[in-house]
């Protein structure tokens, strides 16, 4: 019988923190955004929603009229902060959507 | 409308043109937004030329310049702007038979300005948007050059050494395919070494259509915009010691076909002002063209 050694326990360990990391959810959420009409001002909201310390990165859609707010994982999303960041960018901040997706 | 003036009036045109932060006019102002916390830098390369004199003097003028303007986005509605210009200017005259040239460069005045958001239609796909704005130009430039003839004259100074101001309003329509503005401004100079160049009101239109992509792709794509503004501008006399110079002022009106290529960090721009109505008191320079090209920066 082999004996269990603690390089073993070292070994399994290593390779299964990226399977768990690959496991792990993060929410989303995606808010309608009015009168955003070009690449220029869409920077700008981009830029503002950064300024939330769990939002991970912003994208806007120009063809969809709408910003999907990525957040770090183990984070709650604060739809009214990210309204006003909205709002102080320039624009009028609609409906909002949250939703899960694992990481990759 | 002078020479002088007309540096001026173009040097105030790009002021004027400032607060664009968008698919916005190349000529003057919009209301399109500023973030809160964002600045832009706005870069104008610009190339003068005035030529047409209808007197027997053959005058001959060349600006060639660069405008920088720094703005800064203080509330989502409030931005404040900085606009320092410098400017290399030449003048040729005949006299007695003999061709003189005249030059000089330099920083010229600063102008310092703020637009407020009035009212803003924000909808899905467009927004509309009325913007006043009021400015106040400073005498930062060197108002006493000189050269071997002796004191250059006004139209050759980099700076007026007055103080002056200008304001107005400007409504900005701005949909995903095509946006328009309308600005109604205003600008007064002061009075320096006995000399006032003539207020300036003016009224700029201006059309921009999406050239490329034609359809709308995912995220934010890079968009081509073509565009064509009109400006109708009208200049008061310049006055020499409480005196209205005759040969000063008029009315002209520029049309402007432009390019712009808008990403999401930064945008280049080019457009020619072409004056297709001149109708200037006097023996006044006419103008030729003013070419303007100039990148802008999101950070």
């Amino acid at each position: 019988m082999h004996k269990f050694h603690p390089r073993h326990f070292a070994a399994v360990l290593a390779l299964s923190i990226p399977l768990l990391a690959f496991g792990a959810e993060r929410a989303v959420v995606d808010i309608a955004v009015k009168g955003m009409t070009c690449p220029f001002c869409a920077y700008g909201l981009e830029k503002n929603l950064g300024k939330a310390a769990e939002v991970d990165h912003a994208a806007a859609s120009l063809k969809d009229q709408n910003v999907h707010i990525v957040l770090k994982p183990g984070t709650q999303p604060d739809i009214g902060r990210y309204k006003q960041l909205i709002h102080d960018a320039g624009f009028t901040p609609g409906e909002a959507k949250v939703s899960k997706e694992e990481t990759k | 409308m002078n020479a002088a003036s007309r540096s001026i009036l173009a040097l105030g045109a790009l002021c004027a043109s400032a607060g664009a932060t968008n698919a916005a006019p190349l000529t003057f102002n919009t209301a399109l937004p500023i973030s809160q916390d964002e600045w832009i830098l706005r870069e104008q390369f610009v190339s003068m030329k005035n030529t047409d004199d209808p007197s027997p003097m053959n005058r001959r003028m060349k600006v060639s310049g660069l405008m920088t303007m720094l703005g800064y986005g203080v509330t989502r509605d409030f931005a404040v702007f900085g606009v320092l210009p410098y400017a290399d200017k030449r003048l040729e005259v005949n006299t007695g038979g003999q061709d003189v040239s005249r030059r000089q460069a330099g920083f010229g005045d600063a102008l310092f300005m703020g637009r407020y958001t009035a009212y803003e239609d924000n909808a899905i796909g467009h927004t509309f948007r009325i913007a006043p704005f009021l400015g106040i130009k400073a005498p930062t430039g060197n108002d006493h050059a000189s050269d071997r003839f002796g004191r250059l004259p006004p139209m050759l100074q980099p700076g007026s050494g007055s103080w002056g101001w200008q304001g107005g309003a400007v409504a900005s329509f701005q949909s995903l395919d095509w946006g328009a503005d309308v600005q109604l401004a205003y600008q007064s100079n002061g009075k320096a070494n006995g000399f006032r160049a003539g207020a300036v009101t003016r009224l700029d239109l201006s059309v921009q259509r999406r050239l490329w992509p034609g359809t709308l792709g995912e995220g934010v794509p890079s968009f081509l915009y073509g565009g064509l503004e009109a400006n109708l501008l009208r200049a008061a006399k310049d006055s020499l010691n409480g005196v209205d110079d005759p040969d000063s002022g008029g009315t002209t009106l520029f049309l402007t076909p432009t390019l712009q290529y808008v990403t999401r960090k930064w945008v280049l721009e080019v457009g020619v002002q072409i004056p297709v109505s001149q109708r200037l008191n006097g023996t006044a320079l006419g103008n030729d063209y003013v070419l303007t090209s100039g990148f802008r920066l999101n950070f």
